[in-house]
């Protein structure tokens, strides 16, 4: 798998078509997801996408593979055009600021059972949270991505993911009261 | 860490959230292509741009349009330059050389005749004032033999000083004369007394 990906990486750095072709069809549907998490217009998305190859292809010469695997390359850049299109586009969404739920002493609770009142909720509490924090988000819960993954794409540090994560969590715990 | 690690609830809610999102359009894949082509990130559309070719060649133009101006260009005005650069060489030929010397010796003769002096002393030319020889004709000035020089066939030099030399000696040989001449009227005077 990692002499393919490296051979790969040599094809793309080379730019052949077929690599190319084969970069899209393998992390295509990875990239246009973290897209569209940040980017809910569909015509914009497509766009976005585009641009991120655009930029990918071109920028292939200054990958590093000890850096980050391919996967969490594209995913940074996707990640970084996405917030970069809508700060280029003016805000028309009003997602809720920390400041308007109050203290962060609110208390979550630990190891609560499956309760699908408070998945519904916290469904529609995530669909309030600003798009870089869903991102995070989705990245840690679904993709499963580790914290120094996580950092990378972001430009952070895995320590102040952590702290982002378990503050995003509160946020949205004290969403849910409110609704 | 682990509190959120564990929270099911969230996890699953993000999960089902994620499934809600609509899957990727067919044919957008072959979209992208189509525009990296287009923004010439492959190299199948990326031919030698056409201006690079003619940019090398107005560059090696240049370079020799340069050569020629600093190399064979000739000196844009002779007043520039150093006039002993101006100074034709003069060396002599032989034979010039050889009539020259016989009308010094003649020259000489006579006056040693007549003055009873001879020039003896020869001063080297100048280091600057030499002119640079061709490699053609001989670099100095042949030596003159051992007979050519008690003939006092010496070349003639214009020297102030030997000039002045002899003047001062012709008025002493007159100074003298008027010397002898005031002698005799002396001597005739107290002859006469």
């Amino acid at each position: 798998m990692e002499k393919e990906t490296n051979t790969l990486i040599q094809d793309l750095q080379h730019q052949k078509p077929a690599a190319c072709q084969k970069l899209l069809t393998e992390y295509g549907p990875a990239v246009f997801r973290m897209v569209q998490r940040i980017i809910t217009q569909r015509e914009d998305a497509e766009e976005v996408y585009q641009d991120v190859f655009v930029k990918a292809l071109r920028g292939i010469q200054n990958y590093n593979p000890k850096q980050a695997s391919l996967g969490t390359w594209l995913s940074r850049i996707a990640y970084n055009e996405s917030l970069n299109f809508l700060r280029s586009r003016k805000p028309n969404i009003i997602y809720i600021d920390d400041r308007e739920l109050g203290s962060d002493s609110f208390e979550v609770p630990d190891d609560a059972p499956q309760d699908e009142h408070t998945i519904a909720l916290l469904e529609q509490a995530l669909s309030l949270l600003p798009p870089h924090e869903q991102a995070i988000i989705s990245m840690f819960y679904y993709e499963e991505k580790s914290l120094a993954d996580i950092a990378y794409i972001t430009g952070s540090i895995p320590s102040t993911v952590g702290s982002q994560l378990s503050r995003i969590r509160k946020k949205l715990y004290r969403i849910i009261k409110t609704l | 860490m682990n509190d959120i690690k564990n929270d099911i609830n969230l996890k699953e809610a993000v999960s089902r959230r994620e499934q809600q999102l609509p899957p990727m359009p067919e044919g957008l894949n072959e979209k992208v292509m189509g525009s990296l082509e287009e923004y010439d990130c492959l190299k199948k559309k990326t031919p030698l741009h056409r201006g690079r070719g003619w940019r090398w060649v107005f560059l090696a133009a240049a370079c020799v349009a340069g050569f020629v101006v600093i190399f064979l260009a000739p000196p844009k005005s002779a007043e520039k330059q150093p006039p002993l650069a101006l100074e034709k060489p003069r060396v002599e030929s032989q034979e010039s050389r050889v009539k020259g010397q016989e009308s010094r010796v003649e020259g000489q003769e006579s006056r040693v005749e007549s003055q009873k002096i001879t020039v003896t002393s020869r001063r080297p030319k100048a280091k600057s004032q030499r002119p640079k020889a061709k490699s053609q004709e001989p670099i100095a000035e042949p030596m003159l033999t051992e007979a050519e020089i008690e003939r006092g066939a010496l070349p003639e030099m214009n020297d102030p000083y030997l000039a002045i030399m002899e003047q001062m000696k012709d008025i002493r040989s007159l100074g003298e004369q008027v010397c002898q001449e005031v002698d005799q009227l002396m001597d005739n005077q107290v002859n006469l007394q």
